[in-house]
């Protein structure tokens, strides 16, 4: 197994990227439409709810410093369900690579390259995500931290820049009812931030494991920031009702701000960067995930080899609706996989009292 | 070895995939589209003018030295089409002109008078649908035809459009009328809820006093052509076009617009005149205005009052009593001009509640966002009309200028 050495820092710093693309995301505009009147509240609470389950599983996590989540899961749960369950985990990120990737591909699409068919377009990406792969753990996570300050600085940039936000929208108000303004953006919401499940497939790359809970609670705590950063600035400024028309709210935002003319075409440049980073770090954790599950297996080739499988997912859905509506599907089964295999995994463990001090630590 | 080989196959990938756009449009091929126009037509069709700049004609050395100036005819050509919906007007424009107009340069989209009574929701989702429109282009409403007002060329502004944001943005800032561009529009009709929309109004106006007073003598009479087109007109900004929903439902004068903006808390300057009974006159310069809109529920029976903070100097006047102007006496010219206010505002509200029953002040959506089960249960298009608003008015001169005693009253008295 190539052994690229990561520190907790560069690992977590991932989230952050990751939280941020969720603005590319059409479904970004069901926070509002579901939402409604006063829709700040469950968001906020959706944020928070999901800093809780992932500070929970990272602390968790702690008792298996050494090792990939790939590793004790079949000793957790028998390796009859263990390799299932960890098999599960690795597809989800791989579905929601293939999804993000589509998502990706229709905003480039509209926004810039109407006239280019959009298999075209999801072909070159596929291109770039593949070196992105290819250049492991390592590569990424260093790319990462280049494109990260010019990230947060755009967000920066667009909060100063909304000058018109409207502060009566904040008013504690749930005119859709507790099902539709709670628990659907709940589980989108913390569908988003669970996805920093990934980690476990990495904690043997981490070269200072014991630091993972500091660093992860400040960078988990920063990829929600910019999630309810994003959604409250929008909210702000279009409100739930014509923010929920706009298939791309957080753009319609970005091309009506005041310090920069014609701005968006610069954070469609970053925020597709960020994009490719979320979709190749998900074929990557993917790759590695059934890499450490059957010994042998190359990252880097599967990772090619299933790229084909993932321009063919991408190009199920006929229309964006469609696209729009598997994404929503799929991102509630993701939470229901990327949280709840690691926790339950976990909570298993601590149960059974195996890893931290006991003599289940050791390594294989 | 494999490493390099994967390395090779995506440099050549990207390098194919790369190259450039195909679909690549040269700035030749462009026409840049200025102002649009669009009016309702027969059979239920719509008539769009755009003006395509002619862009050879806005360069300095053609333009005869770079002067500012328009001349007898504008560096704009005005192409139209009539068609069932925008897409298809705009499919003919691209006929006629042979070029492919580009819509992120447009300044301002006018709307005749006929298609906004009609309802502006079908064409407002193709201009927010298509991304080459910018959010940030000025809309108004053309009192008549939109087409008409394109045959009037600008004396001090070499583009149309261009004169159009000038004179919008000077009747904003004298509180003539309101400014909105496509965002505020969309906003107004899809987020403020049982708040109506105000557009801007735009008339051609002919430039002197006695041919504004011959042409208004003229209504209602048959001119020939000739006197027609010889009448110099100007573009001028008359008021607000008042919506319900996305239909204009009636127009209000400057008047009533500056009452209208007080009430909304967008009045920013402006001169308003005193009468101060037995003495003379009192001339306003407004430095700054603002609103507190109060909400209160009684019973589930909503009740609005508005307060309106108003400040500025005194800028002229001819009152032949007092010589200085003290502390009393200005105490006694606050009170006026309160009053003066109070009763503009009053009689504007008495029209929006009445004759329109449009909600153009917004009292609708705080109602909304403070009370959504009140405002859930009531027909607010109906509740408004009827609806209790008070007024207050707190206006106060603050400085007179560099006089405080009237120079010239002693040699006028004798």
């Amino acid at each position: 197994m190539n052994r690229d050495q990561i520190t907790s820092r560069q690992a977590f710093l991932i989230l952050a990227s990751l939280a941020s693309t969720e603005v590319l995301r059409p479904s970004f505009r069901n926070f509002m439409l579901w939402a409604g009147n006063g829709g700040w509240l469950p968001i906020l609470a959706a944020v928070v709810i999901g800093l809780i389950l992932v500070g929970l599983i990272i602390r968790l996590a702690q008792r298996f410093p050494q090792q990939s989540i790939a590793e004790y899961a079949p000793r957790v749960w028998s390796p009859w369900l263990g390799y299932p369950l960890v098999i599960a985990l690795a597809v989800a990120f791989f579905v929601q690579g293939t999804l993000s990737l589509r998502n990706v591909t229709e905003f480039v699409v509209a926004a810039i390259l109407q006239e280019t068919p959009i298999s075209a377009v999801i072909l070159v990406m596929l291109v770039l995500t593949a070196s992105g792969t290819l250049a492991g753990l390592e590569g990424m996570v260093r790319f990462n931290e280049l494109i990260f300050p010019v990230l947060i600085g755009t967000f920066f940039v667009i909060l100063a820049s909304t000058v018109q936000l409207n502060p009566w929208y904040l008013l504690p108000w749930l005119d859709q009812g507790i099902g539709k303004g709670v628990w659907d953006v709940f589980l989108d919401v913390v569908a988003d931030i669970t996805i920093v499940s990934y980690l476990l497939f990495i904690y043997p790359y981490l070269v200072d494991p014991e630091n993972s809970k500091k660093a992860g609670r400040r960078y988990t705590l920063f990829g929600g920031g910019i999630l309810f950063g994003t959604y409250l600035n929008t909210l702000l400024f279009l409100g739930h009702t014509a923010g929920s028309k706009f298939t791309w709210p957080y753009l319609t935002v970005t091309e009506n701000i005041r310090l920069i003319e014609r701005g968006e075409a610069l954070f469609m440049v970053i925020w597709i960067l960020a994009a490719f980073l979320r979709i190749s770090f998900c074929f990557y954790i993917a790759a590695l995930g059934l890499s450490q599950l059957i010994p042998g297996l190359k990252i880097a080739w599967m990772a090619l080899a299933s790229l084909p499988l993932a321009a063919f997912i991408a190009l199920r859905a006929p229309n964006l609706p469609t696209a729009l509506l598997l994404d929503e599907m799929v991102n509630r089964a993701f939470l229901f996989v990327g949280a709840g295999v690691p926790l339950f995994t976990l909570l298993l463990a601590w149960l059974r009292k195996m890893g931290g001090d006991s003599r289940e630590q050791a390594p294989n | 070895m494999s490493r390099r080989l994967i390395s090779i196959i995506l440099i050549i990938g990207c390098s194919l995939s790369l190259t450039s756009c195909w679909s690549r449009r040269e700035i030749e091929a462009l026409g840049f589209a200025t102002l649009v126009a669009i009016d309702a037509a027969e059979d239920g069709q719509i008539e769009l003018n755009v003006q395509l700049a002619i862009t050879a004609a806005l360069s300095p050395a053609e333009g005869g030295g770079g002067g500012g100036g328009g001349g007898s005819e504008a560096p704009v050509w005005t192409v139209s089409s009539k068609a069932k919906n925008f897409a298809n007007a705009i499919e003919q424009v691209r006929t006629y002109a042979g070029k492919y107009p580009f819509w992120s340069h447009t300044r301002v989209i006018i709307i005749g008078e006929e298609l906004a009574r009609k309802g502006i929701a079908p064409i407002l989702d193709y201009l927010i649908r298509n991304r080459d429109f910018r959010f940030s282009t000025k809309v108004m409403v053309s009192q008549g035809s939109a087409k008409d007002l394109l045959q009037v060329v600008p004396k001090l502004s070499k583009l149309p459009a261009e004169h159009l944001i000038n004179l919008n943005q000077i009747a904003k800032d004298t509180s003539v009328t309101a400014s909105r561009t496509l965002l505020d529009l969309i906003l107004l009709l899809l987020e403020q809820k049982g708040t109506e929309a105000i557009l801007p109004l735009l008339t051609a106006e002919a430039t002197s006093p006695e041919k504004q007073a011959s042409s208004a003598g003229k209504q209602g009479q048959d001119t020939t052509a000739d006197e027609g087109q010889n009448e110099e007109k100007s573009l001028a900004m008359s008021g607000l076009a008042v919506f319900r929903g996305d239909k204009m439902v009636g127009t209000l004068d400057a008047t009533d617009s500056r009452s209208v903006l007080w009430l909304r808390g967008e009045s920013k300057r402006g001169t308003l005149m005193v009468e101060v009974p037995g003495q003379g006159y009192v001339v306003q310069g407004q430095i700054y205005a603002r609103r507190v809109l109060r909400l209160t529920n009684e019973d589930d029976r909503l009740r609005a009052k508005i307060i309106i903070y108003q400040d500025g100097d005194l800028i002229e006047h001819n009152l032949t009593g007092p010589k200085e102007l003290n502390s009393a006496t200005m105490q006694q010219l606050d009170a006026l001009l309160s009053a003066r206010i109070e009763a503009d505002v009053q009689a504007t509200l008495k029209k929006i509640q009445q004759e329109l029953r449009a909600d153009i002040i917004g009292i609708g959506d705080r109602a909304y966002r403070l009370y959504p089960k009140v405002f859930e249960s009531v027909n607010w298009e109906g509740y408004f009309p009827e609806m209790p608003i008070e007024v207050e008015v707190h206006a106060h001169f603050r400085r007179t200028g560099e006089l405080l005693e009237a120079p010239f009253a002693s040699i006028f008295e004798s």
